[in-house]
């Protein structure tokens, strides 16, 4: 009788939380500040936001526990238990609440993000609904664990410790095979090229535990027939849908095997791959290819709507190549984000990956893309640890180059993240080349001259070639002496 | 008048303690105190009254409820107000809500409806001004009043107070004995104090407890009659062990038989208490 009252009343209260809010707006905050600088991919983003959740739903773990631990606080049971109304109903009320409040204040948060995303640029990846709604799920269950942790146990601080344990399990998971991880309420991330996940199921196992968790509360108040029936029919499902959405192996298990028994051995890699993977990311049809001014462009089908922003990278350096060079030009391709070594060294084209970035961030993208098409046009293969071109007059050319698309810099150490897990070292915008001051400034008084291109195509073999010196180029390029000459370091590039 | 509470035989025991010893007493309407020293079972009656604790022998009906039935004993929460000893609160509860939520659990499903009974209490304890505060704001006073706003949501037909006058100054304590006489008009309250001096202002019933039994039950006026004729003044002290106090004036109460030179008094319900409890020690007030 009194549940609707009791239930408006949770609902009014929780609403005018200001830590339920407070986190809500940080997850969000969070999350699109930590994906600003890259492109929306839709294989990774529900996922990955379904993991920044748990802030969220640690804030909705102990407000419901607040909730419905109220009546058992000092002096309350007394007061309450010369009321008329029962302890059951206002479990019921407190946890349905949180239940229903949770789910609202998470289903917008999923969604203002992934819009925001969509936003941000041309979007790839596939969207999972599932993945996005076990995001949303994640602060229900988290809503019924407090309530039931409110009934079952006494101390407050119950939740820190649930929410530290949960931490601490996720971490160790994480560094582990990631099995255990699947059991929580939300996976912390998902490769965009890993086996497909059992969304459907985990969100099974989701709706069940919640099920689980506040009939547990309930049964607080006395073993009644439809408590345990209810107790009973939420762990039948919990338990066998937990159990079949870990069946799969999970990311981190690939990772470890890739670290174990396939790094530097393609064809093991290819041999241990799941052969929808196999089939999607290295078959026949697995990549749609474009021609642009002449290049070819090949992305995974999910992310063909990137090609502009490759073209984009490529096209102001490849129009600045002399018409026979610019024929020459290999495929640009895409490499998968975990497999990228399975495709070996037999084929040399233009590498591009699964990650571009935006904001700013582009630049970074743009360079590596770049750099890779002026090492192939001015022969430069730089050795794993680097070389230096300083005293080169292709150095000039490089740059020169580069700098058609972007404003080329000083060398500086860096990694630049192409894939999930991986990272591309670089000296400088020119990939594992370093040049001097010299070299730069010259490069820079070449963007700044009209005829610099005629000039450059008029000796583009004898300014390519590796014995052509700065100081000759000067006065084939119509500059003056005006840098200091800095000595190579470390070992010249060949 | 029909007695609305009628105890008989009521026992509770804490292990080997016996709090109520087959307890028997009745009341009725208007306002009863319940006084007795610490240990004497009062709370331990209250909360078998007020259905928090179930007794272990013995028959309790109230308003016609027989309590040891669980639908009648709800159906008398329905009907009850309770100011328990140690009442708890939510710190970050503002006082409306803090009501509005009990009034809730006391069945008041109308919103419109509770929300005008939560401003009518409030009023009462005189703490309507304050009804957005948050609780960790009041003072022990405030919060006193703020307990007894609870009890009164309803109008309930019975009225249970354990100390309700505690962590009250003088002037709430004269408004809160002006409600009460005005609430017992109309209903049966039950008052349990250690202040005799609001039993003589406020009770038309006085029960004395001791020892888990009901030493006394009747009017103010006759419990200070058990003190007649022994309640003396003196200007120097007695030299046995009666009981006697200084008094502001300088001079010598003394109960019992008169100590040498000593006038006679009038007796108050605090000197029938004594008596009748048999205080054997003198001291200095």
């Amino acid at each position: 009788m009194i549940f609707r009252s009791l239930f408006l009343f949770e609902v009014h209260r929780l609403l005018r939380s200001p830590i339920l809010w407070g986190a809500a707006a940080l997850c969000l905050g969070l999350r699109l500040m930590a994906t600003w600088p890259w492109l929306p991919d839709m294989s990774v983003d529900p996922t990955s936001t379904s993991g920044a959740m748990l802030l969220l739903a640690v804030a909705m773990m102990t407000t419901t526990n607040l909730a419905t631990s109220r009546d058992t606080r000092h002096g309350i049971p007394e007061m309450f238990k010369a009321l008329p109304s029962r302890a059951a109903e206002r479990t019921k009320a407190a946890t349905l609440a949180a239940l229903v409040v949770g789910s609202g204040i998470a289903l917008p948060v999923m969604l203002c993000y992934l819009l925001a995303r969509l936003a941000m640029g041309p979007v790839a990846g596939v969207f999972d609904p599932f993945e996005a709604l076990g995001g949303v799920l994640a602060v229900p269950f988290a809503a019924a664990l407090g309530a039931m942790l409110g009934r079952w146990t006494p101390w407050l601080v119950a939740v820190p410790v649930t929410a530290f344990l949960i931490g601490a399990f996720t971490w160790l998971n994480s560094q582990q095979s990631g099995y255990g991880s699947w059991f929580l309420p939300v996976v912390l991330f998902h490769g965009p090229d890993w086996p497909q996940r059992p969304s459907v199921l985990h969100v099974v196992y989701l709706l069940a535990a919640i099920a689980l968790f506040a009939a547990l509360a309930l049964l607080r108040h006395g073993a009644r027939p439809v408590r345990l029936i209810a107790v009973l029919t939420a762990a039948a499902v919990t338990v066998p849908a937990g159990a079949a959405a870990t069946a799969a192996a999970p990311g981190e298990e690939i990772n470890r095997r890739f670290e174990t028994t396939l790094q530097g051995n393609p064809a093991a890699m290819l041999g241990d791959m799941d052969p929808k993977i196999r089939q999607r990311y290295f078959g026949p049809d697995a990549q749609r290819c474009e021609k642009h001014d002449a290049i070819t462009y090949c992305a995974f089908h999910d992310y063909a709507t990137w090609i502009s922003s490759w073209v984009s990278a490529v096209n102001p350096v490849a129009q600045a190549l002399p018409p026979a060079e610019r024929d020459r030009l290999p495929v640009v391709r895409q490499l998968t984000d975990s497999w990228f070594n399975a495709n070996g060294d037999e084929e040399q084209s233009i590498r591009t990956f699964m990650m571009w970035g935006r904001a700013g961030a582009e630049d970074d993208y743009r360079a590596v893309l770049a750099s890779q098409i002026i090492r192939s046009v001015l022969g430069l293969r730089p050795p794993r640890t680097g070389c230096d071109v300083r005293g080169q007059s292709r150095a000039l050319v490089a740059l020169w180059l580069l700098g058609q698309g972007i404003a080329p810099a000083a060398p500086e150490d860096r990694e630049i993240q192409i894939a999930s897990s991986a990272f591309m070292p670089e000296q400088s915008q020119l990939g594992m080349i370093r040049y001097g001051a010299a070299e730069l400034g010259y490069a820079r008084k070449l963007l700044a001259m009209p005829d610099a291109r005629q000039r450059i195509w008029a000796h583009w073999d004898t300014l390519l070639k590796p014995e052509t010196t700065v100081e000759q180029a000067l006065s084939l390029l119509g500059l003056r002496p005006e840098f200091t000459a800095e000595p190579v370091k470390g070992q010249p590039c060949s | 008048m029909d007695p609305t509470v009628t105890v008989h035989g009521l026992t509770k025991k804490y292990g080997r303690n016996i709090v109520l010893d087959r307890l028997t007493l009745e009341f009725g309407r208007g306002v009863t105190g319940l006084l007795g020293p610490n240990g004497a079972g009062k709370t331990t009656l209250l909360r078998s009254l007020a259905t928090t604790l179930a007794p272990d022998g013995g028959e309790v009906r109230v308003l016609g409820l027989d309590l040891a039935n669980p639908g009648q004993r709800t159906d008398l929460r329905r009907r009850l107000g309770y100011l328990p000893q140690a009442p708890g609160f939510y710190p970050h509860f503002t006082l409306f809500e803090l009501v509005e939520y009990v009034a809730i659990l006391k069945e008041l499903t109308d919103r419109r409806e509770r929300h005008r009974e939560v401003r009518r209490v409030l009023a009462e304890v005189d703490l309507i001004d304050r009804a957005k505060t948050k609780v960790r704001k009041l003072s022990g006073g405030m919060k006193q009043r703020l307990a007894l706003a609870q009890a009164l949501l309803g109008e309930p037909d019975l009225l249970i107070l354990d100390e309700p006058t505690v962590g009250l100054d003088p002037e709430q304590r004269v408004r809160f004995r002006a409600l009460v006489s005005r609430l017992g008009e109309s209903r049966t309250v039950l008052l349990s104090t250690h202040q005799t001096e609001d039993v003589a202002a406020l009770c038309e019933r006085v029960i004395v407890m001791n020892g888990g039994r009901a030493v006394f039950q009747g009017t103010p006026r006759e419990l200070a009659a058990v003190a007649s004729s022994q309640v003396w003044i003196s200007n120097a002290p007695p030299s046995d062990s009666r009981l006697f106090w200084r008094t502001a004036d300088g001079r010598y109460r003394t109960l019992g038989d008169p100590p040498p030179g000593a006038a006679p008094a009038t007796p108050t319900v605090e000197d029938g208490y004594l008596l009748l409890l048999g205080k054997p020690v003198g001291a200095e007030a």
